[in-house]
């Protein structure tokens, strides 16, 4: 090496250090096993980010029927219809599984608006996948019946389907007739139902007796009601499982164990008054 | 191996080398040595006495994370990276900001020749205190740009490595840059 002393002296000196502190290269799993850590942590994030997609187009899907029947306005319905806590799940899962990717080795080569771009896409690519094999509706169950601070969060309202001045009831049916039947109210009330040329109902073969319904219309003012005999127009007839979600979502416990929810709800909100 | 051997091996082939005869870690040594001085002197002037930390603290983690070098990239740029995060991590720390920089005459005519389609580069006579000044006063993200476009000419696909952002954003950094400095040099050339 043909160097000046004074040029010597800086790799002397590293090298010195290396010896005297005992320096060693660190092993090459040490590096592969942050990398792969961070490229896990990424694609856990976007597994996230696939679920919450799934259950913000499951509650959207099933609000836009409850919302367009008892919110006031187009925009509190959209308002309401938007599952926030899952969109802000969404969010975080985004801006972390981009953050991560950029972290892994050649992470930083790729522009972060494609990035960004990319994680929205495989977000909804399997958000909708998942949507599609029902994991939107199972899950948006098993925590409405399993995790209490749930609920809250979504803005879901039993209460908003047993308001006759709203034209919405929900009830279990007991008797079905050529043009009517008759449905036991979560509050207890029972209830005629009768369906008009008009009505529609979905899907076909729902008004079986037992089975949980939500109905849509208006109370009948052709009839002298009071408060054993009330008549009720229906519009429109739908199941009414979890959220109200569709026929072949619903399984018999998750349904008796929401009519019970709604029962005890009513209950509470009776004593509250 | 013969010295001759080791000095004709390439940067690459040195590091793989390094990792079972820690002597061989010193050819890359000397050969990164006085680029990275210079460098550091570019991007912080005010580094003096500490240069000489600075750049063990350098090698030092060159050595500690060899296996961790992307052989995607040059053993140059990966080594310039350390320096540069080294170096912003160094003033960080020191909150230093210098009032002027001295490129020295060399490095100021590459600098005014090299820095096309720019206010500098069409004048015939430029003032040297303005120009110090104005990179001086520059945010230290486009002055890292500005150094390693124009005084070390690497390429934007060698920057992209070494500042650890995409090319893309390389060239757009680039642009800023060259603007900032021009305003910035317009600015104290007026006020000198």
């Amino acid at each position: 090496m043909n160097n000046t002393p004074e040029e010597h002296s800086l790799r002397d000196s590293v090298l010195e250090r290396i010896e005297r502190d005992a320096l060693k290269p660190r092993p090459v799993w040490h590096f592969l096993l942050h990398e792969w850590a961070i490229r896990i942590s990424a694609l856990l994030a976007l597994a996230l980010g696939s679920l919450a997609t799934a259950l913000t187009i499951y509650l959207i899907d099933v609000h836009r029927f409850a919302e367009q029947h008892t919110t006031p306005s187009l925009w509190s319905a959209v308002f309401e219809a938007l599952p926030w806590v899952w969109l802000a799940i969404l969010g975080v899962a985004l801006f972390y599984s981009v953050h991560a990717f950029r972290e892994t080795r050649r992470g930083y080569r790729y522009n972060s608006k494609w990035l960004v771009l990319g994680a929205v896409a495989m977000s909804v690519l399997f958000g909708s996948v998942l949507y599609g094999m029902g994991f939107g509706a199972k899950v948006d169950s098993y925590l409405l019946a399993e995790a209490p601070f749930y609920q809250p969060l979504t803005g879901f309202h039993h209460s908003r389907w047993m308001d006759l001045d709203s034209g919405v009831l929900a009830g279990t049916v007991l008797e079905t007739e050529e043009d009517t039947f008759t449905l036991q109210a979560v509050s207890g009330d029972v209830i005629v139902v009768r369906i008009l040329n008009t009505t529609v109902a979905r899907p076909f073969g729902i008004l079986v007796r037992g089975a949980e319904v939500r109905v849509v219309g208006a109370v009948a003012t052709d009839v002298a009601n009071d408060m054993e005999h009330i008549v009720f127009d229906a519009l429109e007839i739908r199941p009414f499982s979890g959220r109200g979600g569709r026929m072949q979502e619903r399984t018999p416990v998750q349904g008796r164990r929401m009519m019970q929810q709604m029962k005890e709800y009513e209950v509470e909100m009776r004593t509250n008054e | 191996m013969s010295v001759l051997e080791y000095q004709e091996m390439s940067d690459e082939a040195l590091l793989e080398r390094s990792g079972e005869e820690r002597e061989v870690f010193g050819y890359l040594i000397e050969r990164y040595e006085s680029r990275l001085r210079r460098y550091l002197k570019r991007l912080m002037p005010g580094l003096g006495s500490d240069a000489d930390d600075v750049l063990q603290e350098i090698f030092i983690k060159a050595y500690v994370n060899m296996r961790s070098f992307d052989t995607s990239m040059s053993f140059s740029s990966w080594i310039y990276r350390i320096a540069h995060n080294e170096a912003v991590s160094w003033l960080r720390k020191k909150k230093a900001r210098p009032e002027t920089i001295d490129l020295g005459e060399d490095d100021l005519r590459t600098f005014a020749s090299s820095m096309q389609d720019s206010l500098l580069s069409t004048q015939q006579h430029y003032s040297k205190d303005a120009v110090h000044r104005a990179l001086a006063v520059m945010p230290e993200k486009y002055r890292s740009v500005l150094v390693l476009r124009f005084l070390e000419g690497r390429s934007y696909e060698e920057m992209g490595d070494i500042l650890a952002v995409p090319g893309g954003t390389v060239a757009t950094l680039v642009h800023r840059a060259k603007k900032m400095f021009s305003d910035t040099y317009t600015h104290h050339e007026q006020h000198s």
